[in-house]
């Protein structure tokens, strides 16, 4: 399992990722990002939620009340155009970090 | 899921209240529940659902630093009496489990004391009597000597503050006991309304005697469950909530948590932050209540004893009467006396 530390610098980019396929709540994300991973990485609530709190902050996803559960509005999170301008930066620069960190740590260097 | 609001309450205990805060709270809430039922639906059981929610929660100071909220610096910060350890956690909830069953036992002695007096009422007085103050004594004595005891308990672990380590703990163990908390409630409640049972047969049938006999123990076995399961609860939720927020809540110095703070641990209350009254009001306070707390716990099982000996032995029903409603009219007066 990943832990949040080895893959902090992405946890925005993640959940940018879930929600560009389409509005989501707390839980529903977290469980996206494990099912995407077959359990690989399991995001921590407060994490999840730092990040929302960041993100939104940020003006790259709104939060906006869903259906009633548990006797309230649950909070539903959407992308908005510079949240997916973002992804899109980030995804540019994964792919430069990601040669990058091969070049490195691949064993069969 | 209570347990899991306690939890969070404890983590957010120091923090500014906010709506900021509270949304996040709130959403983090959801978050968990989410969490714990899809845990339940995998077939883990409540305590099993919480321990992995809980140990899967993640870091609150995180969040803290995102929403850019520090927690109350007037507040002890980390707590400067000793951590309670797992042993002394463990050992005050077997010390809870112990006070509960005798004072469960002792409450349940004193209609089951009545039913086997209405038993005997019709063959032998003196076997009437004899049961009467026998299980009346033993039960009023049960519940002193639990009480006094579980005094001594609780003063210990008011000593000590609870980390999030026992926090956790506590979470795991409450969740655990929450189906016989709900199992022994709802069989209580049960055999208190079947209660009238007895009476009911007794009245349709020849079996003579049975009516106010199955009455009471069937009201003293639900009653004996009712409280059992809901101090052992109780105990749980105690460490759950923790012995800083009552500290913290207070504004008081850690070593010495106010007599408040203290008879809302008592009484299982929510920390409340507003209306926090000054320290020259708290300091006036606790004495005269303990005082007067300690003369009520003995006034009306005095009073009551008076009342089943005149009614049910000497068969006067109208002193029997008269002395409760005296007993009622000098409550005030009396108590007040001792309070000055």
């Amino acid at each position: 399992m990943i832990s949040s530390d080895g893959i902090r610098g992405y946890n925005d980019a993640i959940i940018l990722a879930v929600l560009a396929a389409g509005d989501s709540y707390g839980y529903q994300i977290a469980h996206e990002i494990r099912r995407r991973t077959q359990d690989l990485y399991v995001i921590r609530e407060t994490t999840l939620y730092s990040a929302f709190t960041r993100l939104t902050k940020a003006g790259y996803i709104t939060a906006y009340p869903g259906e009633i559960s548990y006797g309230r509005p649950r909070t539903y999170y959407h992308l908005t155009p510079a949240g997916q301008a973002y992804l899109t930066a980030k995804q540019a620069e994964w792919h430069q970090v990601q040669r990058v960190v091969t070049q490195f740590l691949t064993e069969d260097e | 899921m209570e347990t899991l609001e306690i939890y969070l309450d404890g983590l957010f205990a120091r923090v500014p209240n906010t709506p900021a805060t509270q949304k996040a709270k709130q959403d983090l809430l959801d978050l968990m529940m989410d969490h714990y039922h899809e845990e339940l639906a995998k077939g883990q059981s409540e305590a099993a659902a919480v321990g992995l929610v809980i140990s899967e929660f993640g870091d609150i100071d995180e969040l803290l630093a995102t929403l850019e909220v520090t927690p109350d610096e007037t507040a002890p910060a980390a707590p400067a009496e000793p951590v309670l350890s797992d042993e002394e956690a463990t050992a005050f909830w077997a010390g809870t489990e112990c006070f509960a069953r005798y004072l469960a036992l002792g409450i349940a002695l004193i209609p089951a004391g009545i039913g086997v007096t209405a038993w005997f009422s019709g063959t032998s007085d003196t076997l009437a009597a004899l049961s009467f103050f026998g299980c009346t004594a033993l039960g009023v004595g049960l519940i002193i000597a639990a009480s006094l005891g579980y005094r001594d308990i609780v003063r210990h672990v008011r000593a000590y503050a609870t980390d999030q380590h026992i926090r956790d703990l506590a979470a795991v163990e409450a969740a655990a006991y929450s189906r016989p908390h709900l199992i022994g409630l709802v069989g209580g409640i049960m055999m208190c309304i079947l209660s009238v049972v007895p009476p009911i047969v007794d009245n349709a049938g020849n079996h003579q005697g049975v009516g106010p006999l199955g009455f009471f123990l069937f009201v003293a076995v639900g009653v004996y469950f009712i409280v059992y399961t809901s101090i052992v609860a109780g105990g749980f939720k105690r460490l759950l909530r923790g012995t800083e927020s009552f500290a913290a809540d207070a504004g008081e110095d850690p070593t010495t948590p106010s007599a408040q703070a203290m008879a809302r641990a008592a009484r299982h209350e929510r920390p409340r932050h507003a209306d926090r009254p000054t320290r020259p009001e708290r300091a006036e306070r606790p004495a005269p209540q303990t005082t007067r707390g300690g003369l009520r716990a003995f006034y009306w099982p005095v009073l009551t004893t008076l009342f089943f000996l005149f009614g049910f032995l000497v068969q006067e029903w109208r002193i029997a009467i008269f002395i409760l409603i005296v007993g009622g009219l000098f409550e005030r007066p009396l108590l007040g006396r001792q309070k000055r």
